[in-house]
């Protein structure tokens, strides 16, 4: 198998220890810009929500930034601007994030922020009823946006009532016009603590001098919170097509996929090489041949392969005329058939490898870049030597092995259909 | 090659054909970032064949004698690289960013594209519903039809009115022939900018551009925009009125191009009313809970452009209150100076935007490209400079001179009454 790149393969050096509070610290120094990316990660998603409290975790990762035991809110947006810096806190899914960007003179500033944003928020009532009218209307924006409606009809159909990844991350109205402060505070008490945490650094930084900065700020941090749940795979979705109409819209958003494994599952190497020839590679590789660039129907389908320490998705999504959902869903269908009957070419997998190889230099390039693949990294148990495992990796993938794994894990007649849009014309 | 000249670390040339090229030798990385900008996109349209530089930069992507559409893509991506075309009001642009040995690759299919462009005949009717399937994603967000009618109501004249996606009847219309003949018209060497940015050498690369591209000839100029948007006397307001999730407003002033020496105190004034949630506007709307979202900016063009103040409401939210308050924030910046600190803040947030900028070469390459479209590239050098000679006198004056209610266009998108809750369908079983 050929390589993309004559020159030697890429190499990523972390440095890589735990603080005395058993928090993993992933440090790579990078010298090139005086630039500073921090990447704070927390296992408190939204996995843990109750149906009854659904949205908690995202409305408890939005409130840190409301208000610390050292500044207001106001106090926090004043100092954040006025360095220059991005200071973002968000809670999805599986993890809370607080990420920031700084030069590389505003380190400690950051460091000091960061830690007083996960360890001492103090959710001030004022901001929280604030705060929780800016979620109420973005959930009422999400009813209105044929995506996220389309998402959601896609999860229900995916994942089982209980599933923690069928709730709406962000909630539903009831549910988060119910919570209260004390709801975030004990949220917070509960799901933030070191056993959860990591902290991710790329950029001008010395490691050595690090190790003492961040000790300095979160060793003292020692609530008793219980390690995060695991998170139990899904069993094999019943095949369903769920539809919703959305007023006053000119396309209509679908999905078409399948529950696939977790990250950690020995064939998802393989699945990946499979999902990016089908959905991705150049201009949204075969579908994109055929859907867009052949039959006209989409500038928008793709293919995605999702990543998670549980059972996932392999989806395709595409925006369409109403008039030709059929169509597109016919076509998908037809070159998912040609996949799970021929696999694919000596020339597409010499493609992909090629790409998947080549383009880590690209990702390299950049401290945003870096912090990804170090959160990758950490949060997949990949290994610190993953960038330079990963040529063998991918090229240890083959044809048959490709063939293998669609025919056994991508859709056929069991698929999951989900389509959000506008009245739908009826076939003549 | 003629007519070298180098300033700081950027080397401009231009060659016999015209193509002028700009370089910038990084190392940090073994990446290299090519663009090739066209002086033509939303600008040069007129009506009947709105959305047609968008639609010819599609079509570049469809196929020369030695490229066939999708190879483009192909090629640089199992080489380990990126790309993506884009076209806006004042430009069309390409992109491939790659590791720094196959710099040739996008060398050849930059230089293959500008003068070997099939525009098949069935490729263009493919693609027709494809360019309509991006406007009706862009139309399923209320904020697009927002935009879009302020804009329209804002400019009479200059096209900067019309979309740069097009009309639909526009979309539904042109021909194969409108796209070639525009093709021709625009896409010549001395229209073109090549920008390179990143790990080569620069004798070496302008080499390499030379051989690739001096060899196209050069073509007529492309014709000028002569439309000039009469001075406006008196507010303009738009309503849109359809099915969506909260009011929405936008409101628009004239303000003068990119090359005018008030374009930067105006981007300062923008910053001071937008940027970040310590600014003027982000305080007085969405901290008082009147907005999930507020933003300024200052839209300096090649021609001149728009400043636009745009609020999304909270649900509930009385939409006079919040137009009050808005627009009383922007009458606020011609009243009174800004302060020592918030001029300062100004100058640190854009003075870290343009170092986190420098970070990746596909950043660069781009800041420098469209300073050069829209202005001149050694504005993108002095820019930091000429920000720091920004005074609050200055913003004060800028503010009294455009952002007055005469300037001005207020737009509101206002969500229709809910028609209906959306009809659910389930069943089991295959489609």
């Amino acid at each position: 198998m050929s390589t993309a790149t004559a020159s030697a393969p890429p190499r990523l050096v972390i440095d890589r220890w735990l603080l005395p509070n058993g928090i993993p610290v992933l440090v790579h120094e990078n010298p090139t810009h005086p630039l500073v990316n921090l990447r704070c990660l927390v296992s408190a998603g939204s996995t843990e929500d109750t149906p009854d409290q659904a949205g908690l975790a995202s409305f408890t990762g939005s409130a840190l930034l409301r208000g610390t035991e050292q500044y207001t809110f106001e106090q926090l947006n004043e100092v954040i601007d006025s360095a220059g810096m991005s200071l973002h806190t968000h809670a999805g899914r599986d993890l809370a994030t607080i990420s920031a960007r700084c030069l590389s003179e505003d380190l400690l500033l950051a460091l000091d922020l960061i830690s007083e944003v996960l360890c001492r928020p103090t959710f001030p009532q004022e901001e929280v009823t604030k705060l929780q009218h800016q979620i109420l209307t973005r959930i009422r924006q999400a009813q209105h946006n044929t995506r996220a409606v389309v998402g959601r009809l896609f999860r229900e159909a995916a994942y089982p009532a209980g599933h923690p990844y069928r709730l709406p991350p962000n909630g539903e109205e009831e549910t988060v016009r119910a919570l209260t402060h004390a709801d975030l505070a004990a949220c917070h008490r509960t799901r933030y603590g070191p056993r959860r945490t990591c902290i991710l650094v790329s950029g001008d930084v010395r490691s050595a001098e690090l190790r003492d900065l961040i000790a300095a700020r979160l060793d003292n941090w020692r609530p008793e919170v219980a390690p995060a749940p695991e998170i139990p795979d899904a069993p094999d979705p019943a095949p369903t097509t769920s539809e919703r109409e959305v007023p006053g819209k000119t396309q209509s958003d679908l999905i078409f996929g399948a529950l696939a494994f977790r990250r950690s599952h020995p064939e998802w190497e393989t699945l990946r090489q499979a999902t990016i020839i089908f959905g991705q590679l150049g201009l949204s590789g075969r579908l994109g041949a055929t859907v867009r660039d052949e039959q006209g129907l989409a500038y928008g389908v793709h293919a995605t392969l999702d990543a998670a320490t549980t059972r996932t998705t392999w989806t395709v999504r595409a925006g369409v005329n109403p008039a030709n959902v059929d169509r597109a869903l016919t076509s998908i269908r037809s070159e998912l058939t040609k996949l799970l009957d021929t696999g694919i070419t000596a020339e597409e997998l010499a493609g992909v490898q090629r790409y998947l190889i080549g383009s880590m230099a690209l990702q390299l390039e950049t401290n945003a870049g870096i912090t990804s693949l170090m959160q990758q990294i950490e949060q997949f148990d990949l290994g610190l030597d993953y960038v330079e495992r990963r040529p063998a990796l991918v090229q240890a993938v083959t044809r048959d092995a490709i063939l293998d794994t669609v025919r056994h894990h991508l859709p056929t007649a069991d698929a999951i259909t989900a389509i959000a849009g506008p009245t739908r014309p009826t076939p003549p | 090659m003629r007519n070298m000249a180098n300033t700081t670390d950027i080397v401009e040339t231009r060659l016999d054909n015209g193509l002028k090229v700009l370089t910038k030798e990084v190392h940090h990385a073994p990446i290299v970032s090519f663009y090739v900008w066209y002086r033509v996109g939303g600008r040069n349209e007129r009506p009947g064949i709105t959305g047609i530089s968008h639609w010819a930069e599609h079509m570049l992507f469809k196929g020369t004698p030695t490229l066939k559409k999708g190879d483009i893509g192909n090629l640089v991506e199992t080489h380990g690289g990126s790309w993506n075309g884009f076209t806006w009001v004042d430009f069309t642009a390409y992109f491939e960013t790659l590791p720094s040995q196959h710099l040739d690759l996008a060398i050849r299919i930059e230089s293959d594209r500008l003068a070997n462009t099939l525009f098949d005949p069935d490729e263009v009717e493919s693609e027709r519903t494809v360019i309509i399937s991006e406007r009706e994603g862009a139309e399923n967000q209320p904020f697009f039809h927002l935009h879009e009618e302020t804009t329209a109501a804002a400019f009479k004249v200059h096209p900067y009115g019309q979309p740069v996606v097009g009309w639909k009847s526009d979309l539904r219309q042109i021909t194969r022939e409108d796209l070639y003949d525009y093709y021709r018209t625009y896409y010549t060497p001395n229209n073109g900018i090549a920008v390179a940015v990143g790990d080569f050498d620069t004798a070496d690369l302008l080499q390499r551009v030379e051989d690739a591209f001096g060899p196209i000839p050069a073509g007529p100029s492309p014709p000028p925009v002569r439309s000039e948007e009469p001075p406006q006397e008196g507010e303009r307001r738009v309503t849109v009125r359809r099915p969506g999730p909260v009011p929405s407003m936008l409101a628009l002033y004239h303000i003068p191009a990119l090359s005018h020496p008030d374009a930067i105190p105006l981007q300062v004034a923008a910053s001071v009313l937008g940027a970040g949630r310590s600014a003027r506007l982000y305080k007085a709307i969405v901290n008082q809970g009147l907005a999930t979202r507020a933003h300024a900016n200052a839209d300096a063009r090649k021609d001149p452009g728009l400043f636009s103040v745009s609020v999304s409401l909270r649900r509930g939210a009385a939409t006079t209150e919040a137009e009050e308050v808005a627009l009383r924030e922007v009458e606020r910046l011609g009243e009174s100076a800004i302060s020592d600190a918030e001029l300062a803040k100004v100058r640190r947030q854009v003075r870290s935007w343009f170092l986190m900028n420098a970070e990746g070469v596909s950043r660069q390459a781009r800041l420098l490209g469209q300073f050069e479209v829209e202005h001149t590239w050694q504005a993108y050098s002095t820019y930091l400079d000429d920000l720091d000679a920004v005074t609050p006198a200055d913003v004060i004056r800028v503010a009294r001179t455009y952002l007055h209610a005469d300037n001005r266009t207020v737009g509101w998108f206002l969500p229709t009454r809910q028609q209906r809750q959306g009809r659910h369908r389930r069943q089991r079983g295959r489609s």
